[in-house]
């Protein structure tokens, strides 16, 4: 459903509006086999544990979700309230989808998956995550993790 | 989320990302990006459908494979949402009366009568599901109640704890209302598109009315933080469209 013309008229209006940043470099890197890679979830769902600090407006930092962590210890604190929620309600696997990257470690087609993830929550001026972002890349790199998938809400 | 890529990868981390929003991802180009046709909130498209899920997450991480880029955004085939079901009426029978939504006391009074009638509902569907993701707020659905309807009087509640003001208790108290409703509401195998959910929130519950009624308060009243909550993080824009609610 989610093309743009199915959104509320003033969620079109404020979402065409919205200031993207652009970047003048365009950095890539090359991995090897997929098979062979180390994954982690980077999500923007205003995720946390149940006892972690919750997201305030503007809050330009990530929480960690250890990749053991029980889906009934998974709670948003996301600040926008125009998404649906009913699916992250059902199943955390819409939205951050723990099991299946598991199951595609089992599988082989990705090489293991990370022992750590990560939430930000979007809704956030970029320039205010580039700091946490940068130090989460660099911790990243230190833990073994090749590449990372960018989840949505 | 695209800058958050291209962040990542500057550092050294290959990214691939799932885009909901296709303009705001052509607009800053991160390096590999798959483009789905899901409703906002779902990246992963429908709850508790393993093999879309499973589709999708290959879709995004074959893309890390990829050896042409920038940029690579793909489409994601067409995808089947959530369909109404016919007739679905929420099992949990609320009843939003004649409640004066300026009395304080009578709202509370109402909204606790409401929370006892969810509460079977709420707490059966979590016990089936073995999950209940209620709890953001740390207050419990009295609380919440208490904490809430103290904004429609001139002395609100002061903050339930040390992390958060008053306003962000408000907000999310906001929140919590809305998961216990709509997982009680959830309780049933057969799961209704989360408009009919979300519908039955705002159009037939007291807790709807009230934080509709909230929202309309604060935009009228001179507290500029609490237009900001209430204006902005309380009732959906979809909803102050549909149905007609004030704007300022």
């Amino acid at each position: 459903m989610v093309l743009m013309q199915n959104l509320p008229e003033q969620t079109q209006i404020n979402l065409t509006k919205l200031a993207c940043p652009t970047f003048e470099a365009k950095p890539w890197v090359s991995e090897k086999p997929l098979s062979e890679q180390r994954v982690a979830m980077v999500s923007s769902a205003g995720l946390h544990l149940r006892d972690a600090r919750r997201f305030a407006g503007g809050d330009g930092n990530y929480r960690e979700i250890p990749g053991d962590t029980p889906a009934e210890d998974i709670m948003m604190s996301h600040v926008s309230v125009n998404y649906d929620r009913t699916g992250f309600q059902q199943d955390i696997n819409a939205i951050f989808p723990l099991d299946r990257m598991a199951e595609l470690a089992t599988e082989g087609f990705i090489g293991s998956v990370a022992d750590t993830h990560y939430s930000f929550m979007g809704a956030t001026d970029p320039a205010r995550m580039e700091d946490d972002a940068r130090e989460l890349g660099r911790r990243l790199k230190a833990d073994g993790v090749d590449s990372a998938i960018l989840l949505p809400v | 989320m695209s800058a958050l890529a291209y962040y990542l990868e500057d550092e050294g981390i290959a990214t691939t990302l799932i885009s909901l929003l296709r303009l705001h991802t052509e607009k800053v180009e991160p390096p590999r990006a798959l483009w789905v046709p899901f409703e906002l909130g779902r990246p992963l498209g429908r709850p508790n459908d393993p093999d879309m899920q499973t589709t999708v997450l290959k879709a995004a991480l074959t893309l890390l494979e990829s050896k042409d880029g920038p940029v690579v955004l793909q489409d994601f085939e067409h995808a089947p949402e959530t369909d109404p079901m016919e007739g679905w009426q929420s099992p949990v029978k609320t009843a939003r009366a004649d409640i004066d939504f300026s009395d304080a006391v009578a709202v509370k009074s109402a909204l606790d009568v409401e929370i006892a009638t969810v509460m079977p509902w709420h707490d059966g569907a979590a016990a089936s599901s073995g999950r209940s993701v209620f709890g953001v707020s740390r207050m419990s659905p009295e609380q919440i109640s208490q904490h809430l309807t103290s904004y429609l009087t001139e002395t609100p509640d002061e903050s339930p704890d040390d992390e958060f003001s008053s306003r962000m208790a408000l907000r999310f108290g906001s929140d919590d209302l809305k998961v216990y409703y709509l997982e009680a509401a959830m309780a049933e195998m057969e799961k209704p598109s989360s408009a009919q959910l979300v519908g039955w929130f705002w159009r037939e519950t007291v807790a709807g009315q009230l934080l509709i009624t909230l929202r309309e308060n604060a935009l009228k009243g001179d507290d500029d933080k609490l237009k900001v909550v209430c204006g902005n993080f309380m009732v959906p824009g979809a909803k102050v469209a549909e149905l007609d609610l004030y704007r300022p």
